[in-house]
């Protein structure tokens, strides 16, 4: 049994399913992210969580505790909005004790809350600041102090780093994850971008129209998605349009051997769906050899790899081929080249 | 080319705004300079202070003055207890609402005042029968009547700020609607607030219309009653009047700064 549980939640909105039958547990102390594009329903289970949207059917439970009915303001739940959410008439210091005000703590604590607060998160002198003189960063984690002051029972985010730039985001989403297991805190994580979501969590669930699609460790959900739809929207990924023939999968000359094939019937469509980095190359002259042939369009330099842009041989799909950038430099645009991911993992589904 | 274009066009613009100013100014100031004129005109050409002492030897101005200025204060109070709490709950958690609410806080504007009175007029004999005949039982019809520009006020105040965001992460935090509105809310549309409020301080010392047919002893109801014996006085009253307004105009936006001051030194 999980500390925080979401049972069937389920949500509409005018007729259009947003949520459709979610369940999710997430232990103590565990940063669980909802993953997905917009619209697939994270926000709205979030929101469902912090008691802003009421589910149509389902329940939340929080250590045991069903709280479905109780509204948003019982419920100690510490968030961090998309939006900057600082109160614009309040100090970095009078936002972050607001909560501790409305729990009637006294002065001398909640100065002593707010000064460990600011210091958790690097902004030990801002606490005199108003919101319009700090950065869209140190909004963001005045704003996080702000819900860790309360002491809740789970942190949600929702998408809280999505308004600032690359560079600070990276920063600040290191700098949640540090003090989220500093604390042992429960944290609901919910964002657009693979990435984050990869980077700090512990379990990462990804959605489509309302529902789970896959929810695991950023390692196993990465390296063995559980439908296409996981393989594409998490990472890079290359979809090559092939047609199943006797048990394999005929990509022009080349004939992929695979079980996912056997129960295709013959000439159907499939997609075989594999990422840059596992796929071979070699270079390849002469006549075909029953290798997955083509040549290297463009190379496009990414730090530690280069990026190949392979087009195949007889048709005009494309293919994306990640090396190491020193055995990259090979393999110029125009060569000729054989590739192979017959070792590796891929991915077989219908057209 | 740019360069030499440039100070002419500078120029042209700066004599358009000082004429603007003079023009304006000249009208504004005009009639207000006219009446500071005629209020202390004496006898025989001299100069005299006799229309604006008289203003305090007249009770029934004085009683007006003080009727007028309370019934300014009640009638901003119930509309913005009536608006704030209704405008904000809309905009949270009604929004196909808001259209009906807004037409029906115009209303007052597209109907003439006489209209308004005929209306009243049996409802007030009921006001006046459970709540006594005081005028400042105008404040109900007065609430109403500046529900237009009050709307207008604070619908912009509200716009301005993300109230959805602010409210949920107050929410979230653990504050009861109330503290939402109180705490998160009023604090952060205080100029649009005091905007509102002025615009009814400023409507309800003018009203004469309504006051005068429902038999009520206003400022303006008297002004008009003495302009009839002693222009001077009238006169004397009504700049009196006005003055009073741009101190207001001017104390109520110094509050809203010296508030917002305080809170930068915590």
């Amino acid at each position: 049994m999980g500390y925080l549980e979401l049972k069937g939640l389920r949500k509409s909105f005018g007729g259009l399913p947003a949520l459709d039958g979610l369940d999710l547990d997430l232990s103590e102390g565990e940063l669980v992210s909802l993953l997905g594009p917009s619209g697939c329903g994270k926000t709205t289970a979030l929101r469902i969580v912090a008691g802003f949207e009421t589910a149509d059917t389902g329940h939340v439970v929080v250590a045991g505790k069903d709280i479905t009915s109780v509204p948003a303001n019982r419920r100690d739940m510490g968030m961090v909005f998309q939006a900057y959410s600082l109160f614009p008439n309040m100090t970095a210091a009078q936002n972050i004790e607001f909560g501790l005000r409305l729990r009637k703590a006294g002065s001398g604590e909640r100065s002593k809350r707010v000064a460990e607060l600011l210091e958790l998160v690097g902004l030990g002198k801002f606490g005199g600041r108003f919101p319009h003189q700090m950065s869209g960063g140190q909004q963001q984690r005045v704003a996080l102090a702000r819900a860790l002051a309360i002491q809740p029972r789970v942190l949600l985010l929702d998408e809280p780093l999505s308004a600032l730039d690359a560079k600070v985001r990276v920063q600040l989403r290191d700098e949640i994850r540090r003090i989220q297991t500093e604390l042992g805190m429960t944290t609901l994580f919910v964002t657009h971008d693979q990435e984050e979501a990869l980077a700090v969590s512990d379990r990462v669930g990804v959605m489509s129209q309302g529902r789970l699609e896959q929810l695991d460790t950023p390692a196993v959900v990465y390296r063995e998605p559980a439908s296409a739809f996981v393989a594409q929207f998490v990472g890079v990924t290359n979809t090559v349009l092939g047609r199943s023939e006797s048990g394999a999968v005929r990509l022009g000359t080349f004939k992929l051997a695979t079980d996912a094939a056997a129960d295709l019937s013959d000439g159907s469509d499939v997609k075989v769906i594999v990422r840059p980095e596992d796929i071979g190359i070699v270079e390849h002259e002469g006549e075909p050899n029953g290798a997955l042939l083509g040549s290297v369009l463009t190379q496009s330099f990414l730090g530690p790899v280069t990026r190949l842009v392979i087009r195949l041989d007889g048709d005009e799909q494309t293919i994306r081929v990640d090396q190491p950038s020193n055995i990259a430099a090979a393999y110029p645009p125009g060569t000729a080249v054989a590739l192979d991911f017959t070792a590796s993992r891929f991915m077989v589904v219908k057209a | 080319m740019a360069v030499t274009a440039k100070p002419p066009r500078k120029i042209a613009g700066t004599v358009l705004r000082v004429v603007v100013l003079l023009v304006l100014g000249f009208y504004f100031i005009l009639p207000l300079v006219a009446m500071g004129e005629f209020s202390t005109r004496g006898i025989n050409n001299t100069r005299s202070l006799d229309s604006w002492t008289g203003i305090f030897e007249d009770p029934d101005l004085v009683d007006s003055i003080l009727t007028s200025v309370e019934l300014a204060v009640l009638s901003s109070v119930l509309m913005l207890v009536l608006l704030v709490p209704t405008m904000a709950w809309i905009r949270l958690r009604l929004p196909k609402l808001r259209r009906v609410v807004e037409f029906l806080c115009l209303l007052p504007l597209t109907i003439p005042a006489i209209v308004l009175v005929v209306g009243m007029a049996p409802l007030y004999a009921w006001v006046n029968y459970f709540l006594g005949d005081s005028p400042l039982t105008l404040t109900f019809v007065y609430a109403v009547l500046v529900l237009p520009f009050a709307y207008r006020a604070i619908d912009a105040g509200l716009a301005s700020i993300d109230l959805k965001t602010l409210a949920e992460a107050a929410r979230s935090l653990g504050a009861s609607w109330g503290t939402v509105l109180w705490r998160i809310v009023v604090p952060n549309i205080r100029t649009a607030l005091i905007g509102a409020s002025l615009l009814s301080v400023a409507l309800v010392l003018g009203e004469f219309t309504i006051a005068s047919l429902l038999n009520f002893e206003t400022l303006q109801v008297q002004v008009n009653l003495i302009g009839k014996r002693n222009a001077g006085l009238s006169i004397a009253v009504s700049l009196a009047c006005l003055v009073f307004a741009f101190v207001l105009l001017f104390l109520l936006s110094y509050v809203g700064q010296r508030r917002r001051a305080t809170v930068v030194e915590d």
